[in-house]
């Protein structure tokens, strides 16, 4: 064997970060092992998917709610509300649960949920609807 | 007039999970917040306009966020004029508000200049646990096959990167803390885990009109992991400059709860 094919750990700081990256990376692959099943030719798993279907209801219904409260008319001058109203109440659902599609749109209701779950949760109004316990539950879930 | 809070600490040092609380609080922290990631399941409650007013910033500088020595910026007409623009749009659309990042650290100075009566809480965490919890995004990252690979690598082949990392960011703290003591309170995240009142504490010092909040409604101990051996170090200089530094934010730390302290005796 020529010499060129050993190795020489000879610098003990390269090992150690080695070593160190090493540890993660087992760890990495020990917590993806041990995730539960997957959607055939996804990445996401099915715990994922039943959690972004349970955040788009619960988007639809809170979009629903604040359309019938009393502050339907001030909520609907802005053009983001109108815009979340349009896209989630009025147009036909994304179907089929692992179409990538459907997974975008899933993950895109999650991410106006939190948004405007922050934005309700600000003051003025925060401290008001936080004595609801419905709301106090979706803050608890999705913030 | 408006009053304007910046909340600022090293990466992984408890700085988003504040920045929750004082989002909760009533503190305006941006129109736009970044979202959550898996290394940060509860958000980071970011400005995205002030984050990327930072990268670019740092760009112009040919940096990126991983600075790891003593960093003075240079600022272009151009980025001064964006500052203003925010700070301008920002003390008219409310009568308080803040941001926060962990950037923010490197350019606390320039946004004294442009905000006099600004207030900045520091929050600072050990060594350790901040270049550990470091290490474990940034190896998830790699491994997930994220972009940026090369960054995320850097991590492990540039010797003691993190701590040095931590050590420009803190010092960074710590002279700002000096510069303007009347306008800084410094909480660590031990504290916060520990259920340091900071909303209360920030009324009873500066009185921005938050509403209070415990630090229990958002602070999750679980979400923090600590390094479970000791730290590692390639070059032992750092060794002493690392142990000063953590020793004066510890007695910064101790300084706000001495003050509040006082303050309470003197009801």
């Amino acid at each position: 064997m020529p010499d060129n094919e050993f190795y020489v750990p000879d610098d003990i700081d390269l090992l150690r970060m080695e070593n160190e990256l090493l540890a993660f990376e087992v760890r990495f692959l020990k917590t993806r092992l041990g995730q539960p099943a997957k959607i055939p030719g996804s990445s996401t798993s099915l715990n994922r998917l039943a959690y972004l279907e349970d955040s788009e209801r619960d988007l639809v219904l809170l979009l629903r709610r604040l359309l019938e409260s009393p502050f339907s008319p001030v909520l609907r001058r802005s053009k983001r509300f109108r815009a979340l109203e349009q896209k989630y109440l009025h147009s036909p659902r994304l179907q089929g649960p692992s179409s990538p599609e459907r997974l975008a749109y899933l993950e895109e209701a999650e991410r106006d949920l939190v948004l405007l779950l922050r934005r309700m949760s600000a003051r003025p109004f925060g401290p008001v609807l936080r004595r609801r316990k419905a709301f106090r539950t979706l803050e608890q879930r999705y913030l | 007039m408006s009053d304007q809070l910046i909340v600022a600490g090293f990466h992984r040092s408890g700085t988003s999970a504040t920045a929750q609380l004082l989002h909760r609080a009533g503190l305006f922290l941006g129109d736009e917040l970044l979202e959550a990631l898996p290394s940060n399941p509860y958000g980071h409650f970011e400005d995205k306009e002030v984050v990327t007013l930072h990268h670019q910033i740092l760009a112009d500088n040919d940096m990126t966020w991983l600075v790891d020595e003593p960093f003075v910026p240079v600022v272009d007409e151009r980025r001064w004029q964006q500052m203003r623009q925010l700070v301008e749009c920002r003390n008219t659309e409310h009568r308080l508000w803040g941001f926060k990042d962990p950037r923010a650290c490197l350019f606390l100075a320039l946004w004294k200049y442009l905000l006099p009566n600004a207030k900045v809480l520091l929050v600072y965490r050990h060594f350790s646990g901040s270049t550990y919890s470091l290490a474990r995004r940034h190896s998830a990252l790699l491994f997930s096959g994220t972009i940026s690979g090369f960054l995320h690598r850097r991590f492990w082949e540039e010797p003691d990167l993190a701590l040095r990392m931590w050590l420009t960011y803190n010092k960074a703290l710590l002279a700002f803390a000096r510069a303007n003591p009347d306008d800084t309170l410094a909480v660590s995240m031990n504290m916060i885990r520990d259920g340091f009142p900071i909303v209360w504490a920030i009324e009873r010092r500066w009185n921005l009109g938050l509403e209070d909040v415990s630090v229990g409604e958002v602070f999750n101990p679980a979400a923090s992991v600590e390094r479970p051996r000791r730290q590692p170090v390639a070059d032992r200089r750092l060794i002493g400059e690392v142990e000063r530094a953590w020793q004066d934010l510890e007695e910064l730390g101790a300084r706000t709860e001495r003050m509040l302290k006082e303050m309470t005796i003197a009801g």
